[in-house]
């Protein structure tokens, strides 16, 4: 009987060692959180943009704000708007924006597509065809400069979001029907010591509404 | 009566001793604060360094200038003196964003803090804050404004700075961001002028003997950009070549309003070095919660709205 138990408790011991040994050698983590931190580890924009574009960009574009909203807001009280709103990096008295809308698709030689707002306060135009600086980037709020080495690191990020932007948003366009109409959602800038009256807007996202 | 002469000639050498002694005695009271400027050869570094200076002095600093000379080695020199000599932080113009990186990180070692100006190093983790231009924006603008003068189309050189720097390539890929959308815009030549007016000169006028009929020069900085003018108008080719810059420095701006140079971006030196002075006082007084990086925004400069600046920053 108590060879029996010594047995047991044997068997016992080694169970609970190989637990331990399992529990400290294995370890769950959300799939979404590893790849984030893989894309942290080595400098590579195509991987960081490619990740936010592909497993953050909506979750971004949620915080988007009405166009109509901004144009009337930006007439009535800029300040506030930019208050609520506006992102910014650094010194500067530019301040970026996530909007939403939507326009009427057609075929637009000038590389551009104006956004209809009856009575509104300033010209709004989505931008097609010249993709470039910051506005995308800096819009979305995604990126810190101060998770990145040097700045030439973090500009990249803009050129890579923009080449993404003309490829895949930008060229989607071209299978939808002129009328039709369009959901986007863009990013677009404001100085906020000369309040434009003609404002582009750098597309991140088209659907088409239903 | 002698001995009451006696005690009160000893209270008069006391005294003396002790007034004689204050005066030679160096003050410990004034903490100091060191400026090192990569090179004080340009008139855009040496408003960086005098202002850094005078803001660090109104602060209630001494503040002395060290001139690196564009020499890492002179700059190791500066920062292993000042190291031992007690200064209470650094403001800091990099002579390269890799190269430079040891120094600050010895200085962080000896507890002392840097803030870097201007140009940054390779690391967010050894100096306290880096206040620089946003070269990329900067030149995206002037790379838009390139396009729309040239109306899309023509032949350009572009004069990149220190090639070790990454305010050379931040503007150079924010300019190509823009301009390399237009296949009938051309760069026949890039090479470096090393951010020098005499260097610019010469390299201008030997681009100038291969592709003598460009139609403009994009240059990493204003005196660069001054040098290319030169060249340019020893060929007689003012007419013909546009010029742009980037700094915002006097003579440049002079020169837009006459007509000479195409465009400029208006960086702000002052700011940028009034903001490091007073970082490092804030951070000798406790405070320790500073970004990493501080973007300082580049304006466009053109003849249309040069009213509105003078060199080195805004009119008014």
């Amino acid at each position: 009987m108590k060879i029996k138990m010594k047995k047991y408790l044997g068997i016992f011991a080694a169970c609970v060692l190989l637990v331990a040994a399992l529990y400290n050698s294995v370890y769950f983590e959300k799939l979404d959180a590893k790849k984030e931190k893989e894309s942290l580890k080595a400098f590579n924009p195509k991987d960081k943009v490619e990740y936010f574009w592909n497993l953050k960009r909506d979750e971004v574009l949620e915080s988007a704000i009405d166009l109509k909203a901004f144009d009337s807001q930006l007439q009535e009280n800029p300040e506030k708007l930019i208050r609520q709103y506006g992102k910014s990096i650094g010194i500067t008295s530019t301040f970026s924006f996530l909007v939403k809308g939507i326009a009427t698709q057609r075929k637009s030689e000038s590389g551009e597509i104006p956004v209809e707002i009856s009575n509104s306060f300033a010209d709004y135009n989505l931008q097609l065809k010249f993709i470039f600086g910051n506005a995308a980037r800096d819009a979305t709020g995604y990126f810190n400069i101060d998770d990145f080495e040097n700045t030439m690191d973090f500009n990249a990020i803009a050129t890579e979001l923009n080449r993404l932007i003309k490829e895949r948003e930008i060229a989607k366009l071209d299978s939808i029907t002129p009328g039709k109409t369009i959901k986007f959602f863009g990013a677009l800038e404001i100085n906020s010591e000369n309040i434009p009256k003609r404002v582009e807007i750098i597309p991140l996202k088209f659907e088409v509404a239903q | 009566m002698k001995s009451k002469q006696c005690i009160v000639y000893i209270i008069s050498l006391l005294i003396i001793g002790q007034f004689l002694f204050s005066c030679s005695k160096p003050n410990n009271d004034v903490k100091k604060i060191a400026v090192v400027i990569s090179t004080l050869n340009n008139p855009w570094f040496v408003v960086l360094g005098e202002t850094a200076k005078q803001r660090a002095e109104e602060l209630g600093y001494e503040a002395v200038i060290f001139d690196s000379q564009n020499n890492s080695s002179k700059e190791t020199e500066h920062f292993d003196n000042i190291i031992a000599s007690g200064f209470k932080a650094i403001l800091f113009n990099p002579t390269d964003a890799k190269g430079s990186v040891a120094n600050v990180k010895a200085a962080k070692e000896a507890g002392i803090p840097v803030f870097c100006m201007d140009r940054e190093i390779d690391a967010n983790d050894m100096a306290v804050s880096q206040i620089l231009s946003d070269n990329y924006s900067g030149c995206v603008l002037l790379g838009q404004h390139f396009v729309k003068k040239l109306n899309g189309k023509g032949t350009y050189v572009e004069l990149l700075g220190l090639v070790g720097d990454n305010n050379t390539w931040n503007r150079s890929k924010g300019f190509h961001s823009v301009v390399d959308n237009y296949p009938d815009l051309k760069m026949v030549a890039q090479q470096t002028g090393e951010f020098d007016r005499n260097k610019a000169m010469e390299v201008m006028e030997s681009m100038l003997q291969v592709n003598p009929d460009i139609d403009a020069v994009f240059c990493g900085n204003d005196a660069m950009a001054m040098g290319a003018y030169q060249a340019v108008h020893a060929a007689g080719k003012d007419n013909q070549i546009m010029i742009f810059g980037f700094d915002g420095a006097a003579d440049v701006v002079d020169a837009i309003r006459d007509g000479k140079i195409e465009a400029t971006g208006m960086q702000f030196p002052k700011r940028m070095a009034k903001t490091a002075a007073e970082f490092a006082d804030r951070y000798i007084k406790g405070e320790r919660d500073f970004k990493q990086k501080v973007p300082v925004a580049v304006e466009l400069v053109t003849k249309e709205n040069i009213a509105n600046y003078k060199a080195y920053g805004k009119a008014n």
